[in-house]
């Protein structure tokens, strides 16, 4: 029986794994390999490395106050008003991600198995189970991540297959051939295939006992999620060739639907069965992220109610976005406002706590 | 009416004057009950008379007593409490002793120049069956005990399987009409004690007015009355309660029920049985591991088929297809339609089974099962695969080695079904989530119910989906939050020492 809202390490992991693996999977290396070509994983390594840096940033944060949760920490740091307005324009962040998270979605499930159902039916489906387990704490929902990432190993041992079949390495080489400037370039998708780290910050406060430890376990998410799209991009490029590669919106699934078994012909069905379960979790941290953050606004104890406010208001703004060209461009601001908030506003914060330590011992001094 | 008797209940047996005013006055708490009867006996010291109710009591029993009594040792407080006898005081009201004598003891009193003497004498009338094997609930191998409706029979199968003296047995008492008496047992220094006082505690919160049979005692302490799973086991047998308490867990019987509900508890125990332990561990692992297969067939086959059927016939490989294509084509309705029909007749039949004397159940089930299900798809109301589908969930929900969960994996396949047939693998998958989130966030006696996946525990996956050897398994289980962890120390170190 562990106390009310307090998670271990490997639960922090799973969380934050939880939170990375969503709907990008499925889009992420064609995405990259518009711009990075064939290099599109070296892309990702990079963007794994910078993100792990940006965790190093989290670290310190949360080692330094180690009582508080982040927005806390903003408001010792900016005073009240400001951490205030922070805190709201985090939860529009928040609530923006499930928009284009439910969108992003949609787009799957209509263009691979439910060409006609409507979006609103679509979309309620999905929420249902969110909601029920946004409500709960924050014990169960890590309790939940962590029996759900038994479906990871799935999907990559299913992915194995390539290397079984036809795998054309010589699609990878030259190394490097595509230029450093692409190789750049391909970054800033990569880490946008990446976001959900931001998690580590938001639920690294619940984790109490041995806080030092715990985190650096629990650093180690994103680590492993960057080598896993490092393996689904290496697989997805030695089975296609890149100018395939970038028609092909959904990669995984065409290598999954060519796979063939005596039993089961369509096994891109059955992923995507498993896949839906794990954008599912994605979405529902940042629907409790989000409810916590609206709490917290509210000055409300309990997120309970907060989650059925929010998810009222996400379902409504996820209607407005109506052509894919829309929802591309709605995806693109997305890319350039999380870097902002997942990684210039607590770099800021962290200077700024810096500076005033420093200013209050030299006042004492 | 209420006034009297409320005044009369808190009348103390001091203030009667006389051994007839006591009778009306205790006759009278009883309602004037007339199996409610007085014994005038003579003894040196005085007046004395015994009362009891006669539908309750021993009555050869009371004899023998009584002329002990009389003949060898009335000498007062020289008789101690034993389990014979038991010393009232005087002080008491007319409400103790009511209850007493509801319980089946004869009360008996002294009046003389001292005053009042009570003593309570215990010869209960008991008929019970005698220990036969449950059929619910049979082993091919181990013992081939079982409880009966005798808490005392019970808890002494009980401490004979574990001659322990950390082994705790607690009387509680509840159902203000019924006062039946329930007990408690847990071992010491095993159980965790917070999880005694919590389950004392929704003990004895019970304010119903009866108390009836276990079962129903189960909903007034369960944690979430709204889930479809068991969050007690129940069982009938002797040596699953003992392990059971060895693991730290505690049981509830009560009189008259010869179910113990076992609690904290996980979902894997309801698939655990004692066979397991009593074959070789490959043998037991396998059927372990068939067991929860099985559950996975039952909850999700139908739903996978009206799926498949509905939405993704694509998922068939061409060999397959193309008959399942020519059985389905003939048949009038949705996939729904024809499950539910089949589900509901082999639902129909299992009940009807059920009460009706053996050789009719066995006609019904032939009749039912065979002549039923050729006819149907004769007359091309459902096509065959249904029949293999639908006929596969209903052998796989009754492999479950626990009565509640059975029900409860029948009734689980009917949303998926639902859930299938609007929006095939998606409404699986959705439906998955709900049931997923349901079991993690559900508990039994405030422990987790998924315990060893949610929250993940390595070392008691060791008795879960697989069961290792026995000398392996050094560490309780964390479900019951036991005290001491450790169960055993390694007991093959010969093994070591012959190799060196």
């Amino acid at each position: 029986m562990n106390a009310k809202n307090e998670i271990t390490g490997w639960q922090l992991f799973f969380i934050i794994v939880q939170t990375q693996i969503g709907i990008a999977i499925l889009a992420m290396p064609t995405d990259i390999s518009k711009v990075a070509k064939h290099d599109a994983w070296i892309s990702m390594l990079l963007a794994g490395l910078l993100i792990q840096l940006v965790l190093l940033t989290y670290f310190f944060l949360l080692m330094k106050y180690p009582e508080n949760t982040y927005f806390d920490m903003i408001e010792k740091c900016l005073g009240k008003f400001i951490g205030r307005t922070i805190a709201v324009l985090y939860l529009a962040y928040f609530m923006y991600v499930m928009v284009i998270s439910l969108n992003g979605f949609e787009q799957v499930i209509t263009s691979w198995i439910f060409e006609e159902t409507p979006k609103w039916v679509v979309l309620l489906l999905y929420i249902i189970p969110a909601v029920y387990l946004a409500r709960e704490s924050v014990v169960i929902l890590a309790r939940f991540k962590m029996l759900i990432s038994f479906l990871i190993p799935v999907l990559v041992f299913s992915l194995f297959w390539v290397y079984l079949s036809n795998p054309q390495y010589l699609y990878l080489f030259p190394i490097g051939g595509t230029g450093t400037d692409s190789i750049i370039k391909g970054v800033q998708p990569a880490i946008f295939a990446l976001i959900g780290f931001e998690a580590f910050l938001f639920f690294g406060s619940y984790v109490k006992r041995d806080k030092a430890k715990n985190l650096k376990i629990a650093s180690f998410g994103t680590l492993f999620v960057t080598v896993f799209y490092i393996f689904v991009i290496v697989t997805t490029q030695i089975f296609f060739y890149v100018d395939e590669m970038i028609i092909v919106p959904y990669p995984v699934l065409y290598i999954m639907k060519a796979l063939e078994f005596t039993v089961v012909q369509r096994i891109d069905l059955i992923f995507l069965t498993i896949w839906m379960m794990i954008a599912c979790s994605s979405f529902t941290s940042y629907l409790f992220l989000g409810a916590n953050t609206l709490g917290r606004v509210f000055n409300q104890e309990k997120h309970t109610k907060m989650v059925y406010l929010i998810i009222i208001i996400v379902y409504g703004i996820s209607f407005f976005p109506e052509t894919e060209t829309e929802v591309a461009e709605w995806t693109d601001l997305l890319m350039k406002i999380s870097i902002l908030f997942s990684i210039a506003i607590p770099f800021v914060i962290l200077l700024i706590s810096l500076f005033k330590k420093k200013n209050r011992k030299e006042q004492s001094a | 009416m209420d006034k009297d008797k409320r005044i009369n209940q808190d009348k103390k047996i001091i203030e009667m004057v006389s051994i007839p005013e006591l009778f009306k006055e205790v006759s009278f708490f009883l309602g004037n009950t007339q199996d409610f009867i007085k014994r005038d006996i003579s003894v040196d010291e005085g007046e004395a008379f015994c009362m009891y109710i006669e539908t309750l009591v021993d009555r050869e029993r009371l004899e023998e007593l009584l002329e002990w009594f009389q003949r060898s040792m009335w000498e007062v407080g020289e008789v101690a409490t034993t389990s014979d006898f038991q010393i009232i005081k005087a002080d008491s009201s007319i409400n103790d002793i009511g209850l007493r004598i509801v319980k089946g003891e004869a009360v008996l009193w002294i009046l003389n120049d001292n005053g009042w003497t009570g003593f309570s004498l215990i010869c209960p009338l008991n008929r019970f069956r005698a220990i036969e094997e449950p059929k619910n609930e049979q082993v091919v191998r181990g013992s081939h005990a079982g409880f009966n409706e005798s808490v005392l029979t019970n808890i002494n199968q009980i401490r004979s399987k574990m001659r322990s003296k950390n082994l705790v047995v607690r009387y509680l008492t509840i159902g203000k009409e019924t006062n039946s008496t329930c007990v408690l047992i847990y071992l010491d220094n095993i159980a965790n004690q917070m999880v005694v006082e919590e389950y004392i505690m929704r003990v004895q919160a019970i304010d119903s007015d009866m108390a009836f049979s276990i079962g129903y005692i189960e909903e007034f302490i369960e944690d979430n009355s709204w889930s479809p799973f068991p969050q007690f086991l129940n069982t009938e047998r002797p040596d699953r309660v003992a392990a059971n308490l060895a693991e730290g867990r505690i049981a509830l019987m009560m009189e008259g029920s010869p179910t113990a509900l076992i609690g904290p508890v996980n979902f894997f125990a309801f698939y655990q049985s004692p066979d397991d332990y009593n074959g070789r561990f490959l043998v037991g692992t396998f059927y372990r591991l068939l067991r929860i297969l099985s559950f996975v067939i039952a909850v999700f086959l139908p739903a996978l088929y009206i799926a498949v059927i509905g939405f993704h016939f694509e998922i068939l490989p061409d060999d397959l297809a193309l008959p399942a294509r020519r059985a389905v084509e003939g048949v009038p309705y949705r996939p729904i339609v024809e499950a539910l029909l089949l589900e509901l007749t082999i639902e129909l039949i299992r009940e009807a089974g059920i009460r009706l004397p053996n050789p009719i159940g066995q006609t019904i089930g032939i009749v039912g099962g065979l002549v039923i299900g050729d006819a149907v798809v004769n007359a091309g109301l459902i096509s065959n695969l249904m029949i293999i589908v639908v006929a596969l969930t209903a052998i796989s929900s009754f492999v479950v080695p626990s009565v509640e969960m059975n029900t409860t994996v029948r009734i689980l396949r009917f949303p998926f079904m639902l859930l299938a047939s609007g929006f095939g693998f998606y409404g699986i998958a959705i439906g998955l989530m709900l049931l997923t989130i349901h079991l993690v966030k559900l508990e039994s006696l405030r422990s987790p119910y998924l315990t060893p996946l949610a929250p993940f525990h390595i070392s008691s996956l060791k008795d879960m989906f697989i069961r290792m050897p026995s000398w392996l398994q050094n560490k309780r289980p964390p479900g019951a939050s036991p005290i001491d962890k450790k169960r055993q120390g390694d007991s093959r170190w010969w093994k070591n020492e012959r190799e060196k």
